[in-house]
């Protein structure tokens, strides 16, 4: 056996060995870390006290996600943007207002046709269709004709389909009936109680939305599909983010709580709102986490979910088609303006009747944005959960170790999980408590405790 | 299997109940089921030759003449089930303890929603009871450790069984319920606490309503490991009532019912229950179950019919002008 | 063109399945499963789109012109009316 990528974090007077690729975490001493540490050295031997951690090691094969390689075959999903527009007027919003393209259904046919031929070429007999905007239900009709159009296209190949919609809840509640029978999985922006909603998250006149957006999420909770309630905190609701946890657990049934610090724009400049403290914006997250778990909702922070391994942030590096209401396909679902400012493409081709039309090349330079091409993420702990973030939003061309606030955010709610998966609140809590761990955390340029280890040892 | 419910009062308030409902619609008067009531229903139990009384409420057990009925029913020679939530008064507790330990078990809701004050009273009829009774449970939130239970179980020597109920939905009305979408995470917690259970020599038995698929397939062999006795069932349990009525069950009590007549027997009571369940059995809890595996060969039921029925939405009645 | 007229009586239920839709009759103790289009239809029907928008939409998804989806739409409902979970409303 093997063992790849094993990593120490201090954490107070302790360290948190961890070993991703093995599904392996521990809490030692510093001397049984020094054990540990030497036993990797050549001719190091094993002390007794780190066997137990180096036989979990060692007993494992370790998962390594594997790069996706070779011609497109299957598409992380297919995306399908029915319009950019959008009812609400979020005060941290920079997407662009005024009139939009709404997709004609000759588009979203095409796409599904091509998605669906690409599928049963290869011989694979499930997929996965997601709806963004704007608000793709500012479009009901398309979305509408593409999940039936899709669902008829399918069952003739015998291929199984996943649809998700990403919502802000603000429609007629027939409408949310209909996406709770039709839709698998909604994943609802809903920014907390209706001060914090109604500031944050109002109706583009203004109007408040916490009464709509409620009712909906709601339906969606009784109804027959998956609801992921996402929250977007700043400032403005970091400080009644546990009454919202709270609020959530008492009245819905999400299956998780994704809980993403508001990013400042320039909109949310203009609007006076400022991103929450990084030590405020961790230990509400790890508060609410706490309770949520209460009744076993994940609470979900994007770049430090322990639970999943991953080598691409977004569906950015994964193959994902996504058709905008142009009929553009992109590998990104934010708006083009958003990569085109930082000197990005992220145009894969267009879609047509014939087919997706994607150059020679272009699906290869996605894949490139992987964690194993970024410098800053080479020697972290956290590279297999949060693998860079997005690249609109974080550099990741520095060298390895330069850690930003961007990577303190992630890695203490990163050690922070871990700790609680093994028990230790009390020891985590006194960690979060104390101001200095979070210079502490990106003190050290690398987390590695075999640096340059990539072979069997032991 | 027939369930006599002697008692429409209880002296819990347990939010999951599927029976309240029901019972408070009862009129005060048949606050608890008459003797003639019940000795029509032994009458049923001995022409369906059942050898069995299952004393149900409310709480079976605050019925002034619940000593008479356990003996009523012991000199039937039928042995005596009891469901209750474990505050029995003494006289009911007497006449259990006089009741041979392996022709008497009462099921004891040890979750159940009962005061403060209860609980030392409660705790002293589980350590009177001892063999005669069984730990039940009704899961109503995906977390709920069992140690506790565990501890209960091996203090008062009871049976090392735990009858696992989830908690259903009733047709109808809003009780607090699991939504099939949490049992997925029900089923992990399930699998955790099983290795505790299994360890303290316990096994589990799982009531009505649980589904296959809420298990994968490692979880399945583990609980298996572990003494977790799985079905997957949802039919007619019979809900005798007070006023001669019998129910298919509490959770669908406003739609499926027959009444007892003098020469009933359990077999035809069950036939027309399932016949009138019967057309809307075609599917499951699930958009899912339709084209299951599980279902097609018989190893999953598709889940609690009111869970299924709940799925269900009112046609909207139109013209369509073409 | 103009097809016949159809009434969708009360007291019905219907859910909507992986692939079908089940309508439930409880007085008559009868059910329908719908599958692939008669799905669609159906599904279209229960969010009361009106007409010219039931054909545009029902027409886009089966790929068909809004004349032979009338068509469908008609043949759909005669079958729904045979198996009492519709009436032709003119005769």
């Amino acid at each position: 056996m093997s063992a790849e990528d094993i990593f120490a974090i201090p954490v107070a007077d302790r360290v948190l060995i961890y070993a991703p690729l093995h599904a392996v975490s521990a809490l030692v001493n510093r001397a049984a870390y020094e054990e540990f540490r030497t036993s990797f050295a050549p001719g190091g031997r094993n002390a007794a006290c780190v066997v137990p951690i180096l036989s979990a090691i060692y007993g494992t094969v370790p998962f390594r996600p594997e790069k996706r390689t070779g011609p497109l075959k299957e598409p992380l999903f297919l995306g399908i943007l029915p319009t950019r527009g959008c009812g609400m007027g979020c005060r941290y919003c920079d997407f662009p207002g005024g009139n939009h393209q709404v997709m004609p259904l000759s588009v979203a046919k095409n796409a599904v046709d091509a998605y669906l031929m690409l599928l049963s070429d290869h011989s694979i007999d499930h997929g996965a269709i997601h709806f963004f905007g704007g608000e793709p239900f500012d479009a009901p009709d398309v979305v509408q004709f593409t999940v039936e159009y899709a669902r008829l296209a399918a069952n003739s190949k015998k291929i199984d389909l996943h649809f998700e919609a990403v919502t802000n809840g603000l429609y007629p509640k027939s409408t949310a009936a209909w996406i709770s029978q039709n839709i698998d999985s909604v994943v609802l922006s809903f920014d907390g109680l209706p001060a914090a909603q109604n500031t944050l998250r109002p109706y583009r006149n203004g109007t408040p939305s916490f009464d709509t957006v409620f009712a909906n999420a709601v339906i969606f909770s009784r109804g027959g599909c998956d609801l992921v309630i996402r929250s977007c905190i700043s400032q403005t609701n970091i400080e009644t983010l546990a009454d919202w946890a709270g609020f959530i657990l008492e009245n819905l049934d999400p299956s998780a709580v994704c809980l993403e610090p508001m990013i400042e724009t320039p909109v949310s400049r203009a609007n006076n709102l400022s991103a929450a403290g990084i030590r405020d914006f961790v230990r509400g997250f790890v508060s609410a986490a706490d309770l949520l778990s209460q009744n076993a909702v994940p609470a979900v922070y994007s770049t430090a979910e322990t639970r999943l391994l991953k080598t691409a942030a977004c569906p950015l590096g994964q193959d994902a088609l996504i058709v905008t209401p142009e009929g553009n396909v992109n590998a990104c679902y934010q708006v083009e303006r958003q990569w085109v400012a930082l000197g990005l493409d992220f145009r894969l081709g267009r879609v047509t009747e014939d087919g997706f039309g994607i150059p020679a090349g272009r699906v290869e330079e996605m894949r490139k944005h992987h964690v194993d091409e970024k410098p800053l993420c080479s020697n972290c702990f956290c590279r297999y959960h949060c693998a860079g973030g997005c690249p609109l939003v974080h550099p990741t061309g520095s060298p390895a170790g330069q850690y930003d606030e961007y990577c303190m955010q992630t890695r203490m709610i990163t050690a922070a999980s871990l700790l609680t998966e093994l028990g230790q609140v009390e020891l985590r809590d006194r960690w979060l408590t104390d101001d200095s761990s979070f210079a502490g955390i990106i003190a050290s340029p690398t987390d590695r405790v075999n640096p340059g280890f990539n072979g069997s040892a032991g | 299997m027939a369930n006599l419910i002697i008692s429409n009062v209880c002296s819990a308030n347990c939010e999951f109940c599927f029976a309240s409902s029901f019972l408070k619609k009862q009129d005060d008067h048949e606050k608890f089921m008459c003797l003639d009531t019940f000795m029509e229903y032994i009458g049923l139990l001995d022409r369906s030759a059942i050898d069995e009384v299952r004393l149900l409420g409310g709480e079976p057990t605050l019925h002034p003449l619940f000593a008479d009925f356990v003996r009523i029913g012991q000199a039937a020679g039928k042995r005596i089930t009891v469901f209750s939530n474990g505050l029995i008064n003494e006289p009911a507790l007497e006449a259990l303890m006089d009741c041979p330990p392996d022709r008497c078990a009462v099921i004891i809701n040890m979750n159940a929603r009962i005061k403060k004050s209860q609980r030392e009273r409660k705790a002293y009829v589980l350590h009177q009871l001892g063999e005669r009774s069984i730990a039940g449970i009704t899961v109503d939130s995906p977390v709920f450790p069992l140690d506790p239970l565990i501890q209960s179980i091996l203090r008062n020597r009871m049976r090392k069984v735990i009858r696992m109920g989830l908690a259903l939905p009733v047709y109808g009305t809003r009780n607090h319920n699991l939504h099939p979408k949490q049992y997925p995470a029900v089923a992990k917690a399930i699998v955790s606490e099983s290795y505790k259970t299994a360890a303290a020599g316990i096994r589990i038995e799982p009531d009505c309503g649980f589904v296959r698929c809420m298990f994968s397939d490692e979880e399945f062999k583990a609980l298996n490991r572990n003494g977790f006795c799985f079905g997957s069932y949802c039919s007619p349990i019979m809900d005798c009532c007070s006023n001669g009525e019998i129910l298919h069950c509490f959770a669908l009590s406003d739609l499926f019912s027959v009444r007892l007549e003098a020469d009933s027997e359990t077999d035809s009571i069950r036939k027309e229950l399932t016949r009138q369940a019967s057309v809307w059995r075609f599917g499951g809890i699930y958009p899912e179950c339709e084209d299951c595996f599980f279902r097609r060969n018989e190893e999953c039921c598709g889940g609690c019919l009111a869970a299924v029925m709940n799925r269900f939405l009112p046609v909207k009645a139109m013209s369509v002008c073409l | 063109m103009n097809g016949r007229n159809y009434r969708i009586p009360s007291g019905l239920f219907w859910v909507n399945n992986r692939d079908s839709v089940t309508v439930v009759d409880p007085a008559r103790a009868v059910c329908e499963k719908l599958a692939d289009e008669k799905a669609v239809l159906w599904r279209l029907l229960q969010q009361e789109l009106p007409r010219d928008e039931l054909i545009r939409l029902y027409a886009a998804i089966r790929s068909v012109s809004e004349t032979d989806a009338l068509l469908e739409i008609n043949q759909t409902l005669a079958g729904l009316a045979a198996a009492g979970f519709a009436e032709a409303a003119d005769g």
